[in-house]
């Protein structure tokens, strides 16, 4: 990507041309991989299930300004245990944020029903596609060896009335209620996506 | 044996590699997507917050504007486009930086207020700028001439719950929309769109 111009040597110009396509390669290498990777957010493990749940890889969105953000989101991965199980409740610490829900972003193409319209009417949805709803879930089902993905466009704990600011580089403290009754502590790193 | 299968699989990935890379040549190399016809903005205005007057839809002479349908409160679609939107631009040349110009329209103006609009904005997008519209028929009507949906309601338990398009839309200085990236287009994906549409405005 750091091309330099020297728009009067031969040279120059065939290796921006090779830059470019190489970068026309991999962008569409990475597109399609991104779709795949967000289109699945369960997979089936492939090595034995382990007996009790794990969580890997947290994280949480930065909070720069309080006064621009009071809300952020945990993102992380469960591994499910020997048996079905659900994630019912998520907490962080008290000075970090007021409420703790688990929420999903899905896509909603325009199948919205009536309710207590606030915001406009829905003809703009001409072009289709494109809608995303974020709504609030009970629970999140984690089926026995299966892991489940919370990432952003898709299921992920929201934190609402944030209280501090949350700096990259951060590491905060995040308990799991399953609906087994077990509780996991695991520690969310703070950073830009 | 570990090198010979190392080399077939090597083998194997310069071949879907080539493969890969004869499905997308030329024209096919945009991440993002373009409408036939082009629908166009050019005679919408955009209301800045905190009197900082209207703003047209379209982008200033040889620039692009970017325009985004969103509200602060989102803690999951929103900024992870604002984000993969900051990382494009901070990976752009400086001067290209410049020609780009980034407007955030609320959808959910009751709750975001002019500073917080503007302070969220910012956050992400230095330079950023914020559109509010209180009045709903306007509102409606902007996003409409984008093709953009939204939908701010409260359930029965009370929650908020907030739909919309999670597009963000590319508008050239004639006011077309030239180029629209859904939600999830890798920021790497949205600089090289932006990179090559402001090369070709370059050469014209």
């Amino acid at each position: 990507m750091n091309t330099h111009r020297h728009p009067f040597t031969r040279a120059a110009v065939g290796a921006i041309a090779l830059a470019l396509a190489a970068t026309g390669l991999v962008a569409c290498g990475d597109d399609s991989e991104d779709t795949a990777s967000e289109d699945t957010t369960t997979t089936t493990s492939t090595e034995a299930a382990t007996d009790a749940v794990q969580v890997a890889g947290a994280w949480a969105r930065p909070v720069a300004d309080l006064a621009a953000q009071d809300t952020s989101a945990i993102y992380l991965s469960i591994a499910g245990g020997a048996t079905d199980d659900a994630l019912v409740a998520a907490s962080v610490p008290a000075d970090v944020a007021g409420t703790v829900e688990l929420h999903e972003t899905a896509a909603a193409d325009g199948d919205m029903g009536g309710g207590d319209m606030d915001g406009g009417d829905m003809d703009g949805g001409d072009m289709g596609g494109g809608m995303m709803t974020m709504r609030q879930v009970e629970s999140i089902p984690v089926p026995a060896g299966e892991t489940v993905n919370l990432e952003p466009g898709g299921l992920h704990i929201m934190l609402l009335d944030v209280q501090r600011v949350i700096e990259p580089g951060e590491a905060i403290d995040v308990t799991l209620t399953f609906d087994s009754g077990e509780e996991l502590v695991t520690t969310a790193e703070v950073r830009e996506p | 044996m570990k090198a010979v299968l190392r080399g077939i699989v090597a083998a194997i990935a310069v071949v879907s590699f080539g493969l890969v890379a004869s499905g997308c040549t030329e024209e096919e190399t945009l991440s993002g997507y373009t409408r036939t016809p082009t629908d166009t903005v050019a005679e919408v205005e955009l209301p800045l917050v905190a009197g900082g007057g209207v703003l047209p839809a379209a982008a200033e002479p040889g620039a692009l504007r970017v325009v985004y349908f969103g509200y602060t409160t989102c803690p999951d679609v929103c900024p992870t486009t604002m984000s993969d939107l900051k990382r494009a631009l901070a990976d752009l040349p400086a001067a290209d930086r410049d020609r780009v110009e980034v407007v955030m329209v609320t959808i959910d103006p009751d709750r975001d207020v002019d500073e917080k609009l503007d302070a969220y904005v910012t956050t992400f997008i230095e330079g950023g700028r914020s559109s509010r519209i209180t009045d709903p028929e306007e509102l409606a009507a902007v996003a409409e001439a984008f093709g953009a949906s939204y939908e701010v309601r409260t359930a029965d338990d009370g929650e908020i719950e907030v739909s919309h398009s999670a597009d963000l839309y590319v508008v050239d200085d004639a006011g077309d929309i030239i180029l629209q990236w859904p939600f999830g287009t890798p920021a790497e994906g949205i600089g090289q769109d932006l990179e090559s549409l402001l090369r070709e405005r370059a050469s014209t």
